[in-house]
This record gives C-alpha cells, structure tokens and sequence, in this order.
C-alpha cells in the first residue's frame, strides 16, 4: 500500500522533470548547454501561478518560450557564454518571477483531476514522438548542430535557426513542467517551491545520454528520491533540511556513474562534441 | 547578422558594456517609478559605507570569479561557497579564525565539483551550482541545529559571527587582488591561464591538467568562502544567519562584476563598485515601496551587458 | 574556348582583413559555364579567402560579387547553395556522427538521385555506413555526387587533391575535366603547378592576398612559377651521404589505436621524414614518438635508455620536442605571444622572444597581442622558435612542421633543424617531393604500419607506389 503510494508520487513528480528533461536532451543535442532553463522552469511556474487556471497554462508556455528563444538568440547568434548567460537568465527570473508570482502566495489552486500515471504516460508518449522528431530531417540538422555546426553550416543549413527551433522546442517543454509544478503537482506557490528542477532537468538529459527514451527512466531517478524524502520525514529523525538535499546528490552521483561506465566505450558515446561551445562562422 | 573578427581587439567594449547595462538600469528604474523626480532620488541617493561595504564583498567574490574563468572552468556556485564560508565564520570566535575557516571551508565545499571535473569529466557548472541550492539546505539545517544560539530564545539564529571593521574587508580585499595579480605572474598563474586553452596545451607544456583543475577550483571556491565570511562579519547588526536569511545574492552579483570588468582583477574591482551601486538602487526602490527583487533582474543583464563586452572585444557585429 | 557573354560568377575587388593580415586585396576573379578556372598560390596567398567568400562563410570588407551577371550579396553557406554554388574543401560538408544516407537527406538531396549520379560516375557509395568509417577519397566523392545532384552549376573546389594518393589523384582530374564538359563553372584551387596546368583552362595566380594576373592555355610553368614567388626561391636539396652514424632513437613495434605496427630508427645527426596517405595513422604515430600519448604496446629507446610509458614531461627533460598537427595544442590560443612563448622559455623571455622576431621573421606588433590574431604562418613560426630555436632539442618529433608556410620559411625550418637540433630529427610531411629533397631516411606508413622505408638515392615512382599498397 505504501509502496504503491509512493509509486504513484512517483509518477507524478516524474512528469515535470521528463518534460524538461525531453527539452534538454533537444537543446543539448543541438550543442546549447542551457542552464538557463532554471530560470525558464521558475518563471513559467510563476507566470502559472500568477494567473492561476486556465489562462495560466497558456501564458506560462508563451512567456517561457519567448524566454527561453531570447537565451537562444544571445547565446548562439551573438555568441554570449552559454553557461554563464543561462546563469543570469536563471537568477533574473528568480527576481521577476517571484515578484510576479506574490499574490499568489498561500492560496491553493483547483488541481486538475488527473492521476500521476495518467499524466507520466502522456509525458511518456512525448517522449516518444521527440525520439521519432530526432529522426527527421529537423532532427538529423540538430543532432548535426551539436556534433559539427560547421560542416551544417557548409552543407547549407542555417545553423542559427536550427538552434532557435532546438530552443522553442525546449522552451514549450520546459515551461509546460512549469505550470504543470505550479497547477497540477504542488496546487500553490511559494517563492523556494519549485527551485532547482530546471536544474536537475539539464542533468538527467545527460544521464539519458541524449536519449528521449532514455530520459523516461532517468526523470524517475530525482522523482523517487524527492517522494522517498518525503516519506521518510515521518519516520527518520533527520532534519527536513538535509533530507532536501538528497535529490541534488543522488541525481549528481548517478550522473558520475553513467559518466564513469560510458568513459569504457570513449569514441562511441552520444555526448554532443560542440556542447556549451559558441558556433561562430568567422572563427578560424 | 554575423559576427566579424576585428582586425585587433577593442578595449571600448567593455565601456560599451557597461554604458549599455547603465542605460538599461536607467531605463528600468524610470519604467518602475514612472517618474523622473522618483527615478532621480533612487540614482542619486547613496550611502557611502552601504555602498563602501558591498563593494568590497562583491569585489571579494568577482575575485574569486575570475580565478575560475580565467582558467576556462565555470564555477557558479559561489553563493554556496559564501554561505558556507559564512558558517564557518560564524562558528569561530575571532576574525582571523572565522577568516580562515571559511577559507577552508569553503574550499572543501569547492572540492567535489573539482574532483568530479578533474577526474570524471564531470560538468562542473552544473555541480557547483546545484550545490550552491543544496548548501542553502545545509545552511538551514546548522541553524536549526549545531549553531543555534540558544540563548535567542524563541528566536531561531546562529551565533554571532566575530567582528570585522570594513578598513580590514578593504585590506583583505586588498590583498586577494595583489595576491592574484602576483600568482598570475609567477610559472604556477601562467600553467593555471594556460588552461584556458584547453587540457591539451597544459598536457603540451609538460604538466598535468587536472592538478590546475583542482588549484583553480578550490581557490576560487576558497576565496568565496572569504566573501560570504566578510559579508556577515562586516554587519552592522546582526552578525547571524537565520532560518530566511541564509543566502544573500551575492554570487551574482561577484559574477557579474567579474565579466564587466574584462576578468580582470582592476576591471572587475572597479566593476564592483558599479554593481555596489545597482545595489544601492535596488535598496532606494524598495524605500519608495517599489520591488526590490528587480535587482537580480539588473545585475543579471549587467552580466549579459559584460558577456557581450567579451565577444565584442574580438569581435564586430555586421548586418547584412 | 568561346568567350560568353556574362561569366557565371565573377568578383570585383575583393578585399578581406583577418586580425594582423589583410587577407585580400582588391582581387578580381571569374569563371565561365564550362571551363576550370585554377586559382595557384603558395600557402597564405589568400585562395582559400577568397573560396570561403565566394561560398558565404566570410563576409567580404569590400568588394563585390556578380552571379550570372547579377550583382548578388552572399549572406552565408546556406544561400550560396539555394544560389546554385557547391563547395567542396579540405573540410568535407559531412557530419561524422550521421550515416551516408542520414547526410545526404539532411543536405536536403534526394538519395535515389544521388544512387543515379554515382553510378553514372561510377563511383560506389554505401548508403548505410558512417561518415567517419569513409576514407578521406570516399567522402571527397560524395561530396562531388552531391554537388551534382543538387544541380549546382558552380563548383569550388579548395585543394581537393591535398589529401589524396597520387592515384586518386589522377582520378580525380580526370573527374574535375568531364564537369567542365558537363558545362559546369569549376574553380579549382591548388598550390601544384603542374596540377593547375594539366587541368585548368584559366590559372590565376594570386600572391600575398594580390591578384598577380590571370593566364591561358599554352601555360608555361616557368612564367607561373615567377608569378608565384616573389623573389624565386630555390627549394635547396639536401644532399645525404654522411657516413652511417649511431642510432640514437629507437621505437620498436608501436602500438596505439590507429597505429598498428611501427618500429623507427634515428640516427645522430639524421632527419627521417614519414609520408603517408592522410588517415593511415601518422598523426597518432607521432604522438607517440613524442611520448604525448602513450602505446598500447612498443617499446621506445633514447641514447639505449627505455622510456616507453614515461610521463611526456620526462621525454621533454631527455630533450624530446615535439611539433604537434594541430596547432591550438602547442599554442594558448587565449594568451599572448610573449606568454605563449613563457611555455618554454624560463629567462629573459622578452629579450628572446624578440630575438625570435628578427631570425625567423615572424610578424606581431606587440608580444602581448593575443596569438589567436596572427596569421596561420605567423602562429607556426612562434611554435617553430620555441620548440627548435629556443629549446635546441636533442630530438624533434614534427607533424607537418612546414604546412601553412611559404617556400621561403619552409626552407628556413629545414636550415634551423639541421643547426639547432643536436641528434636527429623525425618529420611527418604530406608532399613526396620535399620529404625526398630535404630528408636522409623515409618510412611510409600505411594502414597503421610502417610499409616500407627508403634511403637515398630516392626514387619517387617507388615511393609513391608504397603509399597506395
């Protein structure tokens, strides 16, 4: 009984970071290390939240892509660091996104009524139609833009666009685990709740190896120790405080082991050869 | 639009830069008050050892930015590595205990991003920032527990942090400027640039990359445990941490200033200065009854106004 | 051949700046449907500019470009395309991680088209392997089967026969000629000669970023050659015969993951050049000579003493010094030219570092500008002063010391090896003729082994056969 409780929570808690994950592993793919994608998860949550049900979903995806597109712009086309801009946009939400979302602080939302399972098979079947995406043409041209943009660039696809499209696809994904954390998962807001999942989204594409399906098994790992956490509260006597910490470890330990087991076929493994590095024409 | 190398680098692009994330604060600011008597007061009202203050530990922290960047690795988690720093400090009795402390607290709390980079490849930007979010946790569970002060009453903080007159954060700011000015001059700074580069051309120049890693990283997250020591310990008032109040922001903030000021150890402290200054702002418009979060929202695009200074350093912006 | 009416591209005064060079300038070129237009040049002359202009991946600071008669802008690679041009370079449009087919549709071809147009050209192309399993002449073919089915009708074509055997060679002119006749526009750039004139129609010749003038069948290669250099610098011979002296290197039986077989001797006072076709494992080859890389298995000897397996920093203290191919492993790309010179020089570093400047005439305004700003040529010479002029080795390990430089700095090199490195030198080159005039000793290594090694007197018929074995 407890155990498929906690299967369920599971689940459901499995749903935001699956959807953020299937936008990282396509934006990772395409060569972009998004760390910004924090900031994209808090300020879709925030913007949810602000509005409440219905209109919340919608805005949220809006304003997170739009977000998430603008990150693409400064990072690939004018070249901005990756990593570090993707750290202003996440701690730029935080301010704007909190400060958006304040009223909504303590008042409960109608959540809707959907089961954990339901809505991780819809999320599940996401992913499945993102592996098939990958397949495509489209999917060929990112997969091309995160191992060798230049040679894209020489074979006459707009590297740059590519990107962009890479990055409006993450930017609807993660800004649906948005709303979803906000309106579906936890039913309110405060301004620490939904910290971090973007976070653990960028790394769980890496321990899917970049793979859409793969990322159905890695989203559970954090999703099961956040539930574990949770439950264990009643029965352990540690601080509430540490337990909090343990999604960020495990999810840190299973990535090192995923890295370390992978290092044995070195040459073979999927990682993006251009990742977190500017494409820049010019460059010589 | 594209990107065209410059025949050789402007040095104006940092102006440029911070001109740019200048007219940008201006423009928020005027878009927040709606009116230039109300905007005027929140630019022009300062105070100096406010301002004097968090000049020194963000110029403390963008040092220790730049030890990290310079050496082409990406630390972000320097807020975790001042909030432990500011543990430490605040677990001591005295100033050069509490400083030492956090230095080496601080710096263990750096040294699993550097062995997992170092050793497994492992991303470190995405570590150090995630322990950045898990240190926060950690903090809240030291003052709940073994640095509550008991004798607060029902008021749940940590101890008092010793003492640290803003004349000595100066001189110790001070000094990690010199002491990074001098390391980056001696054979041990230039292998620690080289990494920059890349692995390879540390490996080329007959040493090895991954004990640079491990230098650059723990002497960046070192020094950021002296900012977030400093921080506490120049207070004016309440020297402790408290269950709301265990991170202050202040990671951003170095960072940017970091990047605004070319990574350089003068540029960013003049950097800090001007980032100290935003500050002041964002403090004016919280007088005003105006939100004060929208300083993040500021010293985040005066980084992305000092990561564009970076590119058009090298490079000009064409349309076509 | 009749001159038409409009070429199919042509390009006015072009000119192109590159931190520290102009790269271009003023230079005019075209092209007409149906003939091969050369473009000769030694390294740096700026043909390979003035191709990545024509094909959009540099914008041109000044200077203009007519399509068909039409003043056209070309915004990028993706453009240049949809305008009917095709560029085929040293580096292939073909992304490594995909499969033929995979690449073929992200190219937006249709691939029964593409199957069609290789068979008519006979060539055969495995749909389903990777990019990365095909040998450099195979993707050089799909490279010209998809330019073809893309129905482009102009064709660059940046040294398309740098990487290839002397017999692939052969083909491949033959190849470029049947696409004039197909009634393709076919630019060709070469630093050979004797290439430029058994292919072309037209040849110009272009010098230091300068047009020098455009010439037409009869070609004299002695005129072409005059245009070519400047002051006409003779490529010397070194002429071998000293008395057989001891060895002083050793590597027996190496190993590595492309390296399958290789045992090497040095002798005192020695340069051993290896040749190869590109892709048969001599990179790898010597990087492990250096010791930068260690061996799965071999055993290496200086002076009788064994380092195999030893840290690179030990062979650096034996003397070793090695000249990698890729250049932003010996040089901080993000570091001055003063600091870069740093990585080996321990005193008076400015002092030498000019000194450096004046012997080997490297070109930088200042040593704190950034090295990433000079030019390729200028950027080799640095590596050159540290490691050979500064450090007078015992032993050189060089990769491709001479690529990206002219004649005149080539000829420089061989004269400081044989004066500044005290025992012997091993050279890995891509050109026969200068390993056969500069070298006293050739190995030829092919699929991973050393398949044959020379002494002189040379014969280059029979080198060349051993590299294609």
């Amino acid at each position: 009984m407890a155990l498929e409780a906690l299967a369920l929570g599971a689940a459901k808690g499995a749903v935001p970071t699956l959807l953020a994950t299937l936008g990282a592993v396509v934006g990772q793919r395409a060569g972009v290390l998004n760390l910004g994608l924090e900031g994209v998860v808090y300020l879709s949550a925030a913007v949810a939240a602000a509005l409440g049900p219905p209109w919340g979903y919608i805005a949220a995806l809006v304003v997170g892509t739009a977000y998430n597109l603008l990150y693409y712009y400064l990072s690939n086309d004018m070249a901005l660091n990756q990593i570090l801009l993707g750290f202003a946009f996440t701690m730029a939400a935080y301010g704007i996104g909190s400060q958006l979302a304040q009223p909504a602080v303590g008042k409960p939302f109608e959540k809707p009524p959907i089961t954990g399972l339901e809505a991780f098979a819809a999320a599940t079947a996401l992913a499945v139609a993102i592996h098939i995406m990958l397949r495509t043409r489209l999917g060929l041209a990112i997969k091309a833009s995160g191992d060798d943009p230049a040679s894209l660039d020489l074979i006459g696809v707009d590297v740059y666009r590519v990107r962009k499209i890479a990055g409006v696809i993450e930017g609807v994904l993660a800004s649906a685990a948005g709303a979803y954390l906000v309106l579906a998962y936890y039913g309110s807001w405060t301004e620490s709740l939904v910290m971090g999942w973007g976070t653990l989204a960028v790394i769980t594409a890496m321990i899917a190896l970049w793979n859409p399906v793969a990322a159905i098994g890695a989203s559970l790992v954090p999703s099961i120790f956040i539930t574990l956490s949770y439950a264990l509260q009643s029965y352990l006597q540690a601080s509430p405080h540490l337990l909090n910490t343990v999604p960020y470890l495990v999810s840190i330990a299973v990535l090192v082991a995923v890295q370390l087991a992978t290092r044995k076929t070195r040459g073979k493994t999927p990682a993006p050869r251009w990742l977190a590095k500017p494409y820049i024409r010019e460059e010589r | 639009m594209r990107l065209v190398q410059r025949p050789s680098p402007s040095p104006l692009s940092y102006l440029y830069a911070a001109a740019g994330s200048l007219a940008t604060s201006i423009a928020v600011v005027f878009a927040f008050t709606g009116d230039p008597e109300k905007s005027l007061q929140a630019l022009s009202t300062v105070d100096p050892w406010l301002v004097a203050r968090i000049f020194v530990i963000v110029g403390i922290i963008a040092a220790a930015s730049l030890l990290s960047y310079r050496s082409g690795l990406w630390n972000i988690g320097q807020e975790g590595q001042a909030v432990v720093g500011a543990l430490a400090a605040v677990a001591s009795q005295n100033p050069a205990e509490a400083l030492a402390a956090a230095t080496a607290a601080a710096a263990a709390w750096a040294l699993a991003p550097a062995l997992l980079r170092a050793f497994a490849e492992v991303n470190e930007a995405v570590t150090t920032f995630l322990l950045s979010l898990a240190a926060v946790s950690v903090a809240r569970y030291f003052v709940e527990g073994p640095l509550r002060d008991p004798g607060m009453r029902g008021f749940i903080a940590t101890y008092e942090a010793p003492a640290l007159s803003i004349a000595a954060a100066a001189a110790i700011f001070a000094a990690v400027l010199a002491g990074i000015a001098a390391l980056y001059r001696t054979r041990l700074g230039l292998s620690l640039r080289l990494l920059a580069s890349g692995e390879e051309v540390v490996k080329y120049a007959g040493r090895s990359p991954r004990v640079y890693i491990l230098l650059a990283l723990l002497l960046s997250g070192a020094v950021s445990g002296i900012g977030g020591a400093v921080e506490i310990m120049t207070r004016e008032a309440g020297r402790y941490m408290t269950l709301q109040q265990v991170s202050t922001g202040f990671g951003l903030y170095g960072i940017s200033a970091a990047w605004l000021g070319a990574l350089h150890p003068i540029g960013s402290a003049a950097a800090s200065l001007y980032i100290a200054w935003l500050y002041q702002v964002a403090i004016n418009l919280k007088i005003l009854g105006l939100p004060a979060q929208v300083a993040n929202a500021l010293v985040g695009t005066a980084m992305a106004w000092g990561l564009a200074g970076y590119v058009l350093h090298r490079y000009r912006v064409v349309w076509r | 051949m009749p001159q038409q009416a409009e070429p199919a591209l042509r390009a006015v005064g072009i000119t192109k700046f590159f931190p520290g060079v102009v790269a271009l300038d003023g230079v005019d070129f075209e092209v007409n449907k149906g003939e091969v237009h050369s473009l000769l040049g030694e390294n740096g002359a700026g043909k390979s500019t003035l191709i990545s202009i024509l094909y959009g991946v540099y914008a041109p600071d000044r200077g203009e470009i007519y399509l068909r008669g039409r003043r056209t802008t070309i915004h990028s690679p993706r453009h240049a395309a949809k305008l009917g041009i095709s560029l085929i370079s040293q580096h292939f449009a073909l992304v490594d991680s995909l499969t033929v087919e995979e690449n073929l549709r992200l190219a937006g071809i249709d691939v029964e088209k593409a199957e069609k147009i290789a068979e008519q050209l006979g060539v055969e192309i495995d749909m389903r392997r990777y990019v990365a399993e095909l040998t450099v002449g195979q993707r050089q073919r799909l490279e010209i089967v998809k330019s073809l089915a893309r129905e482009s009708d102009v064709l660059l074509m940046d040294e398309p026969t740098a990487l290839l055997s002397p017999r692939e060679v052969k083909s491949l002119l033959a190849v470029v000629r049947r696409l004039a006749e197909m009634g393709k526009a076919v630019v060709f750039v070469t630093h050979k000669i004797r290439e430029a004139v058994e292919v072309s129609d037209r040849i110009t010749v272009l010098r230091r970023g300068k047009k020098i003038a455009t010439y037409e069948r009869p070609f004299d290669e002695d005129v072409l050659l005059a245009a070519m250099f400047e002051t006409s610098v003779k490529r010397r011979v070194h002429k071998a015969g000293r008395a057989a002296s001891e060895v002083i290197y050793r590597a027996e039986g190496l190993r590595g993951s492309r390296v399958r077989e290789a045992t090497i001797e040095l002798r005192r006072g020695e340069v051993a050049a290896v040749l190869g076709v590109a892709g048969n494992g001599q990179e790898e080859l010597m990087e492990l000579l250096a010791g930068f890389k260690k061996p799965t298995g071999g055993r290496i000897f200086l002076d009788g003493q064994e380092l195999t397996g030893r840290p690179f920093a030990e062979f650096l203290k034996k003397g070793v010094a090695y000249i990698p191919e890729d250049r932003w492993r010996a040089l901080a790309k993000e570091l001055s030219v003063l600091d870069n010179f740093k990585i080996r020089c321990v005193k008076n570093c400015v002092e030498a570092l000019q000194e450096a400047k004046k012997e080997l005439d490297i070109d930088f305004p200042s040593p704190s500008v950034r090295v990433a700003a000079l030019s390729g040529g200028n950027q080799q010479k640095v590596i050159l002063a540290r490691e050979v002029w500064l450090r007078k080795p015992y032993v050189l390990i060089a990769s491709h010391p001479t690529r990206g430089l002219d004649v005149e700095t080539s000829e420089k090199f061989y004269a400081l090896v044989r004066s500044a490195v005290s025992g012997g030198a091993v050279v890995s080159l891509e050109d026969v003729e200068e390993a056969v005039e500069k070298a006293d000793r050739i190995y030829v290594m092919s699929r991973g082994r050393i398949a044959a090694s020379f002494e002189p007197p040379f014969d280059i018929g029979e080198i060349a056969e051993a590299m294609t074995q």
